[in-house]
């Protein structure tokens, strides 16, 4: 690691990864549980094919 | 879970019989009661008939029938078992416990599930259901004074004296027919969820049309008890109705309720409990007498089926089925489709209907209609004494003013135009008062900050990204403000009748107007505002054309290009562009109508329901919802969003020899790199990267256009812009400079066009589902390049 990466640059990298993985659930549900509005039966389904 | 879902080698404990009359005794008769335990053999090579082992023999079932036995696994037990009553009312939860032999979990379970009732509320449009659904479960859904609020199922669970009651909010509707979507969905769900109780909502004052669809749940014989809604207005009207009387008539008890205050709410629950737990004296089944031609004619037909009732899918009596398909339900038609004696009853039905139309002079449905009206009117002359209704009340003046001839579309444009002018001349007092709290906060953070990335994202991503949201939320909620109240107070219905023309010309419904309306304003609540539409295929329609409405956040785009290369002209060209969006949007929607939903556009019934004044709490309570809803929606992406563009357009940041890093560098940046990645797509109408890259910045919020094309128009020495959405003298100068005026005219109407924001693309996901949310953006984004295109051309060929 370079030295002249500081608290701020790790922090940000911190939050990059969340970001990134709130993003990737996004396009999972996109391609996999296309039913975000659908009924709570729907969702549940949905769910307990994925779990 | 059904028996059906089982697999192979699985048992499960019985829970309950599914279905109605002979097919539920049969298989009960078979063992397949409660507490029996069943496992599976194997399924048949083509996975039906599946063979089941019970009660000591194995016994073949079909896959329809399995679906039709609720069933239980050792896991579900365990999970249930483990759920605690949180009531904390009650403690016969615990009581049953310990009834029971603690060891045997399943029994346990099987136990707690006799407290669980799954109610279906069903009633016509606009009858208060939601509004004793929010009652109920203590919930805020959305309630208005027109039909059609409600557009899909809603579920809430209420615990009452130690029951959980499952509730689930149906949309209305007028009957149970094949005709329109929300009778079909209403059907289904009937069929698929087959609710423990059916809740019937009648409205007190105006019980002959509303009783139409009680003789059809009737036909369905299912538990039902009708809570009987808007009490206080049959009072105040003084008709006396005996409630009890007609009750015992028709073997479903009747219960006087008023929602919003209440009253009778206690007293319908304990009925409904009743009922459940078959302690009721006045429930019994009936049947509704169509008159001695339509019974003759339908008799053989009916006959059949029962013989053959394992042919029938058990949901519904064989009678049903036969009513159904003498009147020629294609619903019941297709589900009967392959059955051993489909062809044979299909022949039956057609002689049985022509049967009936010669005898009675008139069409099966019409015939079926007046029999069933005959019968809610025989059973009201005995109960029911109606006051005679009065034509001049306040309501009907006031209807016949807004609905005018001549009068009712200045009347329209005016509420219109207060509605817009208070939405953004009174909104620009709080906006101001936020937009000041934002840059203190920005401020603040950056001078309380030392230099650093982070510092950098909080204020130029997180601040200024959620903020630019923020600002817009005293706009949305005075826009809301005002459409709760026109919705509360029944005038919405009024302005789709006056409308309903000029949008069937559209190829949509006069419920469309308003959220094309809203439109201009933001596209997030136009699109939801797309839920009034009852008819499927116009509200999808109205939903992929919202977009083309040029949003508020577009305006300062037109501000900015216009200024600097039209300055004499300004106001023409940003008429001329909001113009083009509404003729992209009647035209697209003319074409959708041609050639993707040809189906017939459910004609235009629209109950215009009674004039109510809007009390305060629900109005605000509404409002609040929405902005509620705005915010968390909204809020979330937009941070997301915000994140995401500002790590793209801030790294990587090219070092210095002495390894520090310099400032950001936009053109270095992964945006800029995007951006010449992008810059092909535009080169045919001569946009340079920058203008690229501002396009592709504006994919989560459009105003974020402006201030990136500041930034990257902005050169060290430069003077500070006034603010985000002001050019400084010399980025104005370095545009114009850049670009020709067929490209600026090209980027103009790309940017009225192409994809809306991030939030519009989530609100069309969220209303319909994410393949058309996709759709909307390639149809958006591909027009607005082929018109952008052609527009650069054309100027091209003029200038």
């Amino acid at each position: 690691m370079s030295g002249n990466v500081g608290w701020q640059d790790i922090a940000v990298a911190i939050i990059a990864i969340v970001v990134g993985l709130l993003l990737l659930r996004r396009i999972w549900q996109f391609f996999f549980c296309g039913r975000r509005s659908a009924c709570e039966g729907c969702q549940k389904e949905c769910n307990r094919r994925h779990s | 879970m059904r028996l059906s879902e089982l697999k192979t080698g699985e048992s499960a404990t019985v829970v309950k019989v599914l279905g109605y009359g002979g097919f539920r005794r049969r298989i009960m008769e078979m063992g397949f009661v409660r507490g029996q335990e069943v496992t599976v053999i194997l399924d048949a090579p083509l996975k039906d008939p599946i063979e089941y082992h019970i009660m000591g023999y194995d016994i073949s079932l079909r896959r329809k029938e399995a679906e039709m036995i609720v069933v239980m696994t050792r896991e579900e037990a365990e999970k249930i078992s483990s759920e605690k009553c949180e009531c904390g009312e009650c403690c016969e939860c615990e009581q049953t416990i310990s009834l029971v032999d603690s060891s045997d979990i399943v029994e346990r379970a099987l136990h707690s599930s006799d407290k669980h009732i799954s109610i279906a509320l069903v009633g016509n449009p606009n009858s208060g259901k939601t509004s004793l659904f929010n009652t109920l479960c203590g919930r805020q859904e959305h309630v208005g004074n027109y039909s059609g609020v409600t557009v899909d199922a809603k579920r809430g669970t209420l615990r009452y004296k130690g029951y959980t009651l499952e509730i689930i909010d149906l949309p209305g509707t007028y009957a149970l027919s094949a005709y329109s979507p929300e009778e079909l969905y209403v059907r289904e769900t009937l069929i698929n969820h087959t609710p423990d109780i059916v809740l019937n909502t009648v409205v007190a004052s105006n019980l002959e049309r509303n009783l139409y669809l009680t003789t059809e749940l009737i036909d369905i014989s299912p538990k039902m008890v009708i809570a009987l809604s808007m009490y206080d207005e049959l009072k105040q009207s003084g008709a006396k109705f005996d409630h009890e009387a007609l009750g015992k008539m028709i073997g479903v008890p009747i219960i006087p309720i008023v929602a919003p205050s209440g009253d009778g709410i206690e007293q319908l629950l304990d009925r409904l409990i009743a009922v459940h737990e078959n302690r009721e004296n006045d429930v019994r089944h009936i049947h509704i007498g169509y008159g001695s031609v339509i019974e003759e004619a339908i008799e053989p037909l009916h006959q059949d089926m029962r013989q053959h009732r394992e042919e029938l899918i058990a949901h519904f009596p064989p009678r049903y089925y036969a009513l159904k398909l003498v009147e020629g339900d294609k619903q019941i038609v297709s589900l009967l489709d392959g059955t051993p004696h489909y062809e044979r009853w299909m022949h039956m039905a057609d002689r049985a209907r022509t049967e009936v139309e010669e005898s009675l002079n008139e069409d099966i449905e019409t015939a079926i209609a007046n029999q069933k009206y005959g019968f809610v009117s025989g059973a009201l002359k005995e109960t029911y004494e109606m006051t005679e209704r009065r034509r001049d009340t306040f309501g009907d003046k006031l209807d016949e003013l807004v609905t005018h001839r001549i009068w009712g579309f200045p009347i329209f444009i005016g509420i219109m135009w207060l509605m817009f002018y208070a939405t953004f001349q009174l909104g620009v007092y709080p906006q101001e008062w936020i937009e000041s709290g934002v840059n203190w906060l920005y401020a603040t953070v950056r001078t309380m900050m030392s230099e650093g990335a982070l510092r950098d994202m909080l204020t130029d991503g997180v601040i200024s990204g959620v903020g630019s949201v923020l600002v817009f939320l005293p706009n949305i909620m005075i826009l809301y403000l005002f459409i709760s109240f026109l919705e509360d107070s029944g005038y919405l219905a009024r302005a789709a009748f006056i409308m309903d023309k000029v949008m069937h010309h559209m190829g949509v419904h006069g419920k469309s107007f308003i959220p094309l309306v809203m439109g201009f304003g933001c596209n997030v609540p136009a699109v939801m505002a797309c839920r009034t539409i009852e008819c499927r295929t116009s509200r999808l329609i109205t939903i992929m054309v919202v977009p083309f409405m040029s949003c508020s956040a577009r305006l300062p785009i037109f501000l900015m290009i216009a200024a600097t290369f039209f300055p004499n002209n300004a106001g023409t060209v940003l008429l001329l562009l909001y113009l083009l969006g509404i003729i992209t949007a009647v035209v697209c929607s003319r074409l959708m109508r041609r050639f993707m939903f040809r189906e017939q556009e459910a004609p235009f019934v629209m109950e215009l329901s009674p004039y109510r004044l809007p009390t305060a709490k629900t109005t605000l309570r509404h409002m609040w919802s929405k902005c509620a809803q705005y915010l968390r929606k909204m809020g979330g992406l937009i941070l997301i969003a915000s994140i995401v563009v500002w790590l793209l357009s801030y790294y990587p940041r090219p070092k210095y020899e002495n390894g520090e890093s310099s400032a950001p560098n936009y053109e270095m940046s992964y945006m800029g790199r995007i951006g010449e990645f992008c810059a092909p797509i535009f080169e045919p109408m001569d946009l340079g990267w920058r203008a690229s890259v501002a396009i592709i910045s504006g994919i989560p919020a459009k105003e974020i256009v402006v201030s990136t094309m500041n930034v990257l128009y902005a050169e060290p020495g430069d003077n500070e812009p006034l603010d985000d959405e002001t050019l400084t003298p010399e980025a104005t100068r370095r545009i114009a400079g850049s670009m020709s005026i067929a490209s600026a005219v090209a980027f103009l109407i790309f940017s009225l066009l192409y994809l809306p924001c991030i939030a519009t693309i989530m609100a069309i996901g969220s209303e319909l589902n994410w393949r058309w949310a996709v759709g909307s953006a390639l149809l958006n984004t591909g027009i607005a390049w082929v018109f952008a295109w052609i527009a650069y051309h054309i100027t091209m060929w003029l200038v």
